[in-house]
């Protein structure tokens, strides 16, 4: 396909050639990405009110139609709506290339929107209450399984469009050697999105056709492993797709470089091959599957990406504080930190995911999954306290940060209301870390997901909590008001942005030039950094805090669970 | 964002290996594929049932 010199524009900040095309394409993406983000917060505040104990505002019928809602939008649209955005941004404007098959991408935001209006229709029709995982026998309606069937194949259309576009790029040269680590991140992430949607193609098909009575029985047990193949991957593309934005933001906003770059790269070939092997963690207490098949996924394999994980983690902090130390910042353990740029939302909003993410998202996933310690939590509130702590603390948080970097880029408009933009991840990160917290809380107590009304008031099983438990219950919830307040501040600041923000010249520059870490030491002839014969002695302590915490917490759930199976 | 090995030098297999994105996929479907899904169906198919 021939293009010409207009079908592009230069960044003049980031240097990044832009592909009209694929510009339009990420803002199309990402602006029904933050709509649903907004439709979805809506009924999750719903959902939050409603588990509070003095509260309980939804009837159960609304209460489940909401939960449902809630799920699939937060979880599942509004992310994956971004991270096309995210690919497109990747493969087209990262590499100074233009997008391939433009009409397969544009096929790829209408499905994925047909897709999950037909989704909509169903839930708010009230017959298809059957939460995001619809485990038969629970039956929605046919257009709740088609719908989700068309979302899918326009996510994968999507992901074959970004590879594609690297086809187009390595053949047209526009990049030389290797891909740039961020957009090795992002393949990492397409080929998690394949796997994940070929496994809901497995398992959606044969239920929409249960649903319409072409075929008599789903057996639930098999449904369940392959849903989850389908349900938890779509969160690890989550997990790949803001880890690459965290290296992004490192070298947007300090000209920061991996570590290593090969170890980095190494750690996503790790999450390519075991990552959504984790989603066995949610079958630990099925009866049909063996211990050598639960064992072996959560306890041998899940601790490679783990492993991973804790080499970005440590890595992206690294990366920044050897930037700050190259570039002069070279005292104390954490004055690199202390003197970030903390009220810049694109860093504030990064790095508030990234510890948050490790310390609460992290830390408790990998406690989890032990078989053991998961019959403490199973099924209890503990499970949405976790998965908030990764995709509203870490992937939702993360995906802000990069938004307000990318309005100026990608929309060419200054961010409006910008006092409100410097509160917003410290606002929105206060409500979902406390959240998450009081939630793990009060499942550890025993307290159970998925119902209205956590008493079982007027029930032959009505159970009675310990206050303690309706307590953290109540904190979480009103936290979860203020993390939903977070949200709205995020969407009025990008809405007023796109809508009223003042227009940004096509030669004029939307962020301050950011130096490279590597030239600015050149220059000042600042060869060796660090102390303790470490350069990066301040990201070492916190790693050493994060190892402290992981033991520290997995010991303290083994010594919980002696206390609830009383072995002599 | 990315160190560039464009110094002529033909990189390590293992980097060759990394940059193909098609060979990425077929390991990152097939691996979980068969580890995950198909030795967890085998499982599910094996139960014996309640006499």
């Amino acid at each position: 396909m021939a293009t010409t010199t207009s079908d592009f524009r230069v960044d003049p900040v980031s240097g990044l050639k832009i592909h009209r095309t694929a510009n339009t394409l990420v803002k199309w993406n990402a602006v029904a990405a933050v709509v649903f983000l907004l439709v979805g917060g809506l009924f999750g505040l719903g959902v939050a009110l409603t588990r509070m104990p003095s509260v309980q505002l939804l009837s159960p019928e609304l209460f489940y139609l909401a939960l449902t809602a809630h799920g699939l939008v937060n979880l599942v649209v509004w992310i994956i709506f971004f991270e096309m955005a995210v690919l497109y941004f990747l493969g087209a404007h990262v590499l100074g290339n233009r997008i391939a098959t433009p009409r397969w991408a544009w096929a790829q935001f209408w499905l994925m929107l047909v897709g999950a209006a037909l989704v909509a229709v169903a839930v708010l029709g009230g017959n298809s209450s059957v939460m995001m995982t619809s485990y038969p026998p629970l039956q929605a309606e046919p257009h709740f399984y088609l719908g989700l069937i068309i979302f899918a194949v326009g996510a994968l259309i999507g992901c074959f469009v970004f590879l594609g576009t690297l086809v187009v790029a390595k053949r047209e040269k526009t990049y030389q050697g290797s891909l740039p680590l961020v957009v090795f991140g992002g393949v990492t992430a397409t080929v998690i999105a394949v796997f994940t949607l070929v496994s809901g193609a497995m398992i959606l098909i044969p239920t929409f056709l249960w649903s319409v009575g072409l075929i008599g029985y789903i057996d639930p047990m098999m449904y369940r492993v392959i849903w989850w193949a389908f349900g938890h991957s779509s969160q690890q593309i989550n997990v790949v797709a803001h880890i690459s934005i965290w290296y992004l933001i490192a070298s947007l906003v300090f000209g920061a470089k991996p570590m290593s770059e090969k170890v980095s790269r190494g750690a996503f070939l790790l999450y390519i091959l075991f990552l959504q092997l984790g989603s066995a963690h949610h079958l630990l207490s099925d009866p049909g599957l063996t211990s050598a098949w639960k064992i072996f996924n959560t306890s041998y394999a899940i601790y490679l990406a783990v492993l991973a994980s804790m080499i970005h983690g440590l890595t992206v902090p690294g990366s920044i504080e050897l930037a700050q130390r190259r570039k002069g910042i070279d005292t104390g353990l954490f004055t690199w930190l202390r003197k970030a740029p903390w009220g810049n939302p694109v860093f504030s909003g990064m790095f508030l995911s990234l510890v948050g993410f490790g310390f609460i998202g992290g830390v408790t996933g990998v406690v989890m999954s032990v078989e053991q310690i998961n019959m403490v939590i199973h099924n209890t509130m503990y499970l949405p306290g976790h998965f908030h702590g990764t995709l509203v603390v870490g992937t939702t948080m993360a995906f802000m940060a990069v938004t307000y970097w990318l309005i100026p880029v990608v929309f060419q408009r200054k961010i409006a209301l910008a006092g409100m933009a410097k509160w917003q991840p410290y606002i929105f990160s206060l409500g979902a870390w406390v959240f998450s917290i009081a939630l793990m809380g009060a499942g550890t107590l025993g307290v159970q997901r998925r119902h209205a009304d956590i008493t079982f008031a007027g029930q032959p099983l009505a159970y009675e909590y310990p206050e303690i438990a309706k307590g953290l219950m109540d904190l979480g919830e009103i936290f979860g008001v203020i993390m939903s307040v977070g949200a709205v501040m995020f969407i009025v600041v990008v809405l007023a942005s796109i809508f009223t923000g003042e227009r940004i010249a096509e030669d004029s520059a939307p962020w301050p030039k950011v130096e490279d870490a590597d030239v600015v030491a050149e220059r000042t002839g600042k060869k060796h950094v660090g102390m303790w014969g470490m350069e990066a002695p301040g990201t070492f302590v916190l790693a050493m805090i994060l190892f402290a915490t992981i033991v520290l917490y997995y010991f303290v759930n083994f010594k919980y669970l002696s206390t609830i199976w009383g072995l002599s | 964002m990315s160190e560039s090995n464009s110094s002529g030098v033909s990189p390590h297999f293992m980097q060759k290996a990394l940059d193909n994105q098609w060979l990425m996929l077929a390991i990152g479907v097939l691996v979980p594929m068969v580890i995950y899904t198909f030795w967890g169906l085998w499982d599910v198919m094996n139960v014996v049932p309640a006499p």
